[in-house]
């Protein structure tokens, strides 16, 4: 009986966690306190999301029903909690009175005793690695081509048959195809972080626009930008060459891909390959060394900033959020900045600039901002919008 | 409608809801049950803990259900023979308009509000509080006149008490129905 639940100081610290994280501005000591509970212990993970879960299936409830709240902050005996007048607050709660008051001083024993009813329908569960290994199957038979997109905004990390995995990032689409002797990725656009399983006998090449590129046990990143396709290796070697395995009958496939030399990345190399027209026949690959962290930043859903100009920083964030930013301002745009944000989260980048800055924010209805540089001789007027 | 001033909610409640459907819809189906919490935990932490310096993620919170979310997405993925309601395509949990998810949110509403009749009084106005007008803890305490402490307690036996429930229905509705949605 002792395994099955979560202590009720669990319970109590994760619903205080949802409820101190409610605000958007985190500061900075909450976040670390938060992300140590976290790590504490899996049962704490669980619980959070349980409450999260929870407190997103109550709120569209009550959201959907408005009618039913004043019947259920109805007491035994009839009497309505009264909501709206908050001025009066502890008169005005009837909770404390009478018949009530015994179920507030315990509600403990009352929902416990409840629960036990249900303890034997809930299965006990053990946490250990092992159940969670358990129930990592693959499927290992060769499958049918499947695409697999993302949307703006969206990222997503696929486990595939053979163990390795594909990070999607946002807006992008690949086509996976496996196979018992080749495991080929299309990249038709967007960006990829792979993690290779090895396997000798199934070279694994990520295939875009016209760039290959070959691994044998490794993580690389390649990212298909407009106009050239960019392979950053993180652990391993990846051999980057110039795919031949278009089909034959394809109209573009003969004299328009440029011949280059394959060239051999290790890690922490990049390389930047220029999609091949007749005008450019022929491309040298010069690899170059890069920050590993920044390249794969996105996986952990940050984007970092590395003296970077505005208008760099705002075109990676409109590649995460519908709602876009806009500078038009030159002077603004070639602002430079460092720093690490969250990509869903262009509001903490624009704080930080406001803080740095008088910014103006002009909102369309579409939810695009404009940002405008404020002249200080104007500062004493406040802006409404 | 408005029951508390709005201005000091409406970021996070806008924020929250963001995230509703797709936490909802990801997470619900695997959370119903115990021994998929668990799997879904240890997964979820597993990854969170190959993250060096969480505390460096910009929003601990909404990476935590962006994992989350993954994961439940993958499984999804990988086991397509599954229980329907494990394996409903993210894409198509918004469709508001399709009858027959409509029939099962009422059903689910329905569920939510009979296990909320079976909440202690104190349980259940302070879980509508937070929730629906979105007080923090101080400001429930202050209204119902008990310290903060209590609040806490209140709310966490809510949910626990709600989950239990909620658990239990949907115990009951797979059981008899065989499957949990039937139709799609």
């Amino acid at each position: 009986m002792a395994n099955d639940k979560v202590p009720l100081e669990i319970t109590e610290a994760a619903g205080e966690w949802l409820e101190r994280l409610s605000s958007d501005l985190v500061p900075e000591g909450q976040r670390e306190a938060f992300a140590d509970w976290l790590l504490t212990s899996p049962v704490h993970v669980g619980e959070f999301l349980q409450l999260s879960a929870l407190r997103a299936e109550l709120t569209g409830t009550l959201q959907r029903h408005p009618e039913w709240v004043d019947e259920l902050l109805q007491d035994d005996a009839g009497n309505i909690i009264n909501l709206t007048d908050r001025s009066t607050s502890k008169t005005a709660v009837p909770v404390g009175s009478k018949g009530s008051h015994t179920q507030l001083e315990t509600p403990v024993p009352s929902s416990a005793k409840r629960t036990r009813r249900w303890a034997t329908a809930a299965a006990i569960a053990v946490i250990s690695l092992a159940s969670w290994f358990g129930i990592t199957s693959y499927l290992d038979t060769p499958t049918d081509p499947t695409n697999i997109a993302t949307a703006l905004g969206e990222q997503r990390s696929i486990l595939l048959s053979d163990g390795s995995t594909l990070e999607l990032n946002t807006e992008t689409e690949v086509r996976i195809r496996l196979s018992e002797h080749t495991r080929n990725i299309d990249l038709l656009r967007g960006e990829l972080l792979v993690d290779v399983a090895k396997d000798p006998d199934r070279p694994f090449r990520v295939l875009s626009d016209g760039v290959v590129a070959q691994a044998i046990g490794t993580r690389f990143n390649v990212y298909r930008r407009d106009g050239d396709t960019v392979v950053t290796v993180i652990e391993g070697r990846v051999a980057v060459n110039q795919a031949t395995a278009l089909p034959s009958n394809h109209a573009n496939s003969t004299g328009a891909i440029g011949t280059i030399e394959p060239v051999e990345l290790t890690a922490g190399l990049q390389v930047a390959i220029a999609t091949a027209s007749p005008s450019t026949p022929s491309i040298q690959l010069e690899p170059e060394p890069v920050n590993l962290a920044k390249t794969t930043a996105w996986t952990e859903r940050r984007l970092m900033f590395d003296d970077e100009p505005l208008s760099a920083i705002v075109a990676e964030f409109n590649r995460y959020n519908r709602a876009r930013l806009i500078i038009t301002d030159a002077q603004l745009n070639d602002k430079r900045l460092s720093g690490v944000f969250d990509a869903n989260d262009p509001d903490e980048f624009i704080a930080l600039l406001q803080s740095l800055e008088r910014i103006d924010i002009r909102q369309s209805a579409e939810g695009h901002r404009t940002l405008l540089r404020v002249e200080t001789t104007n500062s004493e007027h406040e802006v409404n919008f | 409608m408005t029951r508390t001033d709005t201005n000091d909610r409406t970021t996070a409640a806008h924020w929250f809801e963001r995230w509703q459907a797709l936490i909802r819809h990801a997470l619900s189906g695997r959370l119903s049950r115990r021994e998929d919490v668990d799997d879904m935990a240890q997964e979820v932490y597993l990854r969170l803990l190959r993250v060096r310096r969480l505390d460096l993620v910009r929003s601990p919170r909404s990476y935590l259900y962006r994992v989350a979310v993954n994961v439940a997405e993958e499984w999804r993925l990988r086991a397509p023979q599954a229980k329907e309601h494990l394996s409903e395509p993210l894409e198509s949990m918004t469709s508001a308009d399709d009858p027959a998810e409509a029939l099962r949110q009422a059903e689910r509403d329905r569920a939510v509000r009979r296990a909320l009749e079976l909440l202690p009084l104190a349980s259940r106005t302070a879980l509508v509080l937070h929730t629906r007008d979105g007080m923090t803890y101080e400001q429930i305490a202050a209204h119902m006149g008990v310290t903060r402490r209590a609040v806490k307690r209140y709310v966490a036996a809510g949910y626990a008490a709600l989950r239990d429930e909620l658990r239990a229905f949907r115990g009951e509705r797979r059981s008899k129905d065989g499957k949990v949605h039937g139709e799609r």
